[in-house]
């Protein structure tokens, strides 16, 4: 019996580090981890000076600076895969009754990494797969009874690094939280909860982690010199978007002979790319942080003058339909002085940085991008279906509305007070053939078909 | 709720999956003659008011995407009406949704529907047809529904209107000889019906020409006053005479009106049949119409469309062409093996229907606009409408042949 269980648990990690290893092909195709313009910059630099940048957290320049040994940025791919396969295999362990899942959870992998942005994601150096990394964490501390302590450890320390990484991770997993710990007041989706067996406990206790993450992330701030703050950056974000949506001019145009505001000199030259274009006004009239007051300012009177705060609900709806259909993997420039320097760090592997397909301008994704869009539209072909005539389990079909739901609240929250980029929403389109494959595993075999025609048979 | 209602909203989302993916509208260089034409009240050259009016009235004067909207989901309704009226199968709902789903990501209907451009109307008005012509036991609402969509979308083109007279004419003179040999089939048409889509075309006629005459036109279908006039300067920046002269030109000439329209038509036609190309979205110059009327009229829009794919020259179909290539193929296949399994005349009526269809489509607009035209993709996706109801069908006998075999054997 030791000896058996021995094997599984060899077999089980085999198919952890394997699932890993194909998760990153994209990297390897590359011969080097993608980089993001300047944000893969930012990060490294980040990490290795200690600085707390003003748009960013510093937690990701930490896991790179830490988890590299300072020696190869390969580390952090193998890493972020490493996680990735063991939070997938999580799911495929405990969401399902079913003993023999090791081919189904290599089967995903395989089509997430080869025809979606799963690959993608690991291979690249921002904190992007962590979207993802914390949306599933959730899941599993919501939906899985059985989860051992070491489990339970696991995915708590995971939740906790991968909301920090980012901005935006905090405000999706709460609202997505929220938005579930809401269903609790009906008494209809309180039989749903009952059924899929989800306990208001286990939802307070992944809101205390998320809140717990945050208060991390901000005490992480305060030893590095940035002071007691979790996100950053947020208004002048959200300023930048309204500037996109058209809602700014508009204010201006009718502001500017009451106000006073530093924007007013420039409001007939303001760029589309406000927040990075060197001559937009808020590096004209003295940079975020120097314009935050300012900006508060205009986006409350915005937000709280119902005539703009009407403009922006619309446009807010549009901007998420937007950014919920745009996953394409489009982000591969060519590296920018800014990377070169930050990967300079790693003396040893620069020449093989600079050899790499992506710093030399050979690599596209045009056919992984065109058979993500097919199972894109197959799934959510498959998943209305599901839902509108409430067919599968009750427990799947809640799993595929969280799924759903992640996705959703991801495109909302980047696209409205950030703005519509493929980026945001490739890091977790992939999520979305887990709740099939999962549904597959449990009913796909052979005896369940048979229950099924003997079930019809005797009526 | 009800919950017909939630499906076509749904597919109508879908429906506008390239302009989201474009994160705006797609453009085309004729977008801003319409939008001009339907805000400024005037009758485009060559061209039918209708389109400019819808842009007009359909976006509310507010936000273009209002247009695109509703594109999708007249479209989605008119699919959803096809599939409730001649599928047998009870679920035909699941067939509707695998249909638009196929043509959103593996065809060119998305992209059709999500463009500023009348030739989403085009199909629109063929479904409307064919739905007039064969569809039984129409509720008075849908009738109603589809008569007005019908007389809308083939008033958005002359070729569309010159492509319902044709089908009508020709369905006419087939019923005076089927009259001999007993029409067989489930799917079959009547006098009344002929009469109802005439009269319908006839009314499309006499609306277009009270639209154009009520805008300064003159009581006609066909504009053939005003040349184009370039469009009023709104930025010195922005436009320079010289330029607009050489878009005009290009414009004109994309359009057939110097000199493309009458020559070789049976050549274009040939050549119109085989080309199911995506190539008209090119990335728009700053001093073309469309920019300059999304400038005037959608203000509050520029941004967002000065940073879409398609402003930035990143919008591509490369496997979307193949996709549908591949996709109009099995088509064929499908329908010739439907064709070789003797489908029944419901099947036979409707492969007719729509290869006729698109057929005179094609010759109406070679006619009108010549070669340069881009119809083929915006109708070649009503291809597979005839292998997805074969397969509703199949699937339905075969479910109920085997609810019989349990029914026997539990017995």
């Amino acid at each position: 019996m030791k000896k058996y269980l021995f094997k599984t648990r060899y077999k089980h990690l085999l198919a952890i580090v394997f699932s890993a290893f194909i998760l990153c092909f994209i990297a390897f195709y590359n011969s080097y981890p993608l980089i993001f313009n300047n944000d893969t910059g930012a990060y490294i630099g980040a990490g290795f000076s200690g600085k707390v940048a003003f748009d960013r957290p510093i937690l990701y320049g930490l896991f790179i600076f830490f988890l590299s040994f300072q020696q190869s940025l390969w580390l952090i791919v193998i890493v972020q895969s490493l996680i990735v396969s063991l939070v997938l295999y999580y799911y495929f362990r405990y969401f399902t009754s079913k003993l023999n899942f090791i081919p189904y959870f290599i089967g995903f992998v395989v089509l997430i990494s080869f025809f979606m942005a799963a690959s993608f994601e690991v291979s690249w150096l921002i904190p992007d797969v962590f979207t993802s990394v914390s949306i599933l964490s959730l899941g599993l501390l919501i939906f899985v009874n059985e989860l051992k302590i070491r489990d339970i450890i696991i995915i708590s320390s995971l939740t906790i690094l991968s909301i920090g990484v980012h901005n935006s991770h905090f405000y999706i997993c709460l609202c997505v939280l929220f938005l579930i710990l809401t269903g609790f007041v009906f008494k209809q989706i309180r039989k749903v909860y009952t059924i899929s067996a989800i306990r208001i406990k286990r939802i307070v206790f992944a809101i205390l982690l998320v809140i717990f993450s945050n208060l991390t992330l901000s005490t992480v701030h305060y030893i590095y010199g940035g002071g007691f703050k979790g996100s950053r950056g947020g208004v002048v974000f959200l300023m930048s978007n309204l500037v996109e949506m058209g809602i700014v001019d508009t204010y201006l145009a009718d502001n500017c002979a009451q106000k006073n505001y530093k924007i007013c000199a420039y409001r007939d030259s303001i760029p589309n790319n406000f927040l990075w274009a060197e001559n937009s006004p808020i590096n004209k009239t003295g940079g975020w942080i120097g314009n935050e007051d300012e900006y508060s300012a205009i986006v409350k009177d915005i937000l709280t003058t119902p005539d703009y705060l009407k403009t922006f609900i619309y446009q807010s709806g549009i901007y998420t339909l937007k950014q919920f259909f745009n996953y394409d993997m489009v982000d591969i420039a060519k590296p920018t002085e800014m990377v070169n320097d930050a990967v300079a760090y790693y003396n040893n592997e620069y020449i093989s940085y600079t050899r790499a397909r992506q710093s030399t301008n050979r690599i596209s994704f045009g056919f992984v991008n065109f058979a993500q869009n097919l199972i894109v539209g197959f799934c959510l072909f498959l998943y209305f279906l599901v839902l509108i005539f409430k067919r599968m389990t009750i427990k799947y079909r809640f799993f595929i509305l969280f799924i759903l739901l992640g996705l959703i609240i991801n495109a909302w929250i980047c696209s409205t007070f950030s703005c519509v980029s493929s980026r945001y929403q490739t890091r977790v389109i992939w999520l979305l053939p887990l709740p099939l494959f999962l549904y597959i595993l449990e009913y796909s075999e052979p005896n369940a078909i048979q229950r099924r025609i003997k079930s019809v048979m005797t009526g | 709720m009800n919950k017909n209602i939630i499906i076509v909203i749904f597919g109508a989302v879908i429906l506008c999956f390239a302009g989201f993916n474009n994160k705006f509208p797609l453009l085309t260089a004729d977008t801003g003659v319409y939008i001009n034409s339907g805000f400024n009240r005037t009758v485009p050259f060559h061209r039918t008011a209708m389109y400019g009016l819808f842009i007009a009235h359909s976006s509310w004067g507010r936000s273009i995407w209002l247009v695109v909207f509703s594109q999708a989901l007249i479209l989605s309704l008119i699919l959803f009406y096809y599939f409730r009226y001649f599928s047998q199968n009870a679920n035909y709902t699941v067939f509707y949704l695998a249909y638009l789903f196929f043509i959103t990501f593996c065809m060119s209907a998305s992209v059709t529907a999500s463009t500023i451009d009348p030739g989403v109307f085009a199909s629109i008005t063929l479904l409307c047809t064919w739905l007039l012509l064969f569809a039984k036991n129409l509720t008075r609402r849908d009738f109603v529904i589809i008569a007005i969509t019908t007389v809308i979308s083939s008033g958005m083109a002359v070729s569309h209107l010159l492509t319902v007279m044709l089908i009508t004419i020709i369905y006419g003179v087939r019923l005076l000889f089927a009259k001999r040999r007993q029409f067989l089939g489930i799917i079959e048409t009547s006098l009344k019906r002929i009469i109802i889509t005439g009269s319908l075309v006839f009314t499309t006629c006499l609306l277009v020409s009270v639209v154009h005459f009520s805008l300064g036109g003159g009581f006609n279908i066909i504009n053939k006053k005003n040349l184009p006039k370039p469009p009023v300067l709104i930025k010195s920046e922005l436009a320079s005479l010289k330029s607009y002269k050489e878009i005009a030109g290009k414009t004109a000439s994309k359009h057939g009106v110097l000199g493309d329209i009458k020559k070789k038509p049976v050549k274009n036609f040939l050549s119109q049949m085989v080309n199911i190309k995506i190539d008209k979205y090119d990335r728009m110059d700053e001093r073309s119409e469309t920019l300059q009327a999304i400038y005037r009229w959608f203000n509050s829009d520029l941004r967002e469309c000065t940073i879409a794919r398609q402003s930035l020259g990143w919008l591509t179909f490369n496997y979307l062409i193949y996709s549908q290539i591949i996709s109009v193929v099995l088509s064929v296949l499908g329908i010739i093996l439907f064709s070789i399994k003797k489908t029944g005349p419901n099947h036979r009526n409707l492969l007719v229907f729509i290869f006729l269809a698109i057929l005179i489509q094609l010759f109406t607009n070679v006619i009108q606009y010549g070669k340069s035209n881009d119809m083929d993709y915006q109708i070649i996706w009503l291809l597979p409408l005839p292998v997805f109801l074969y397969l509703s069908e199949a699937i339905s006998i075969k479910k109920t042949e085997l609810n019989q075999l349990f029914i026997v054997r539990a017995s």
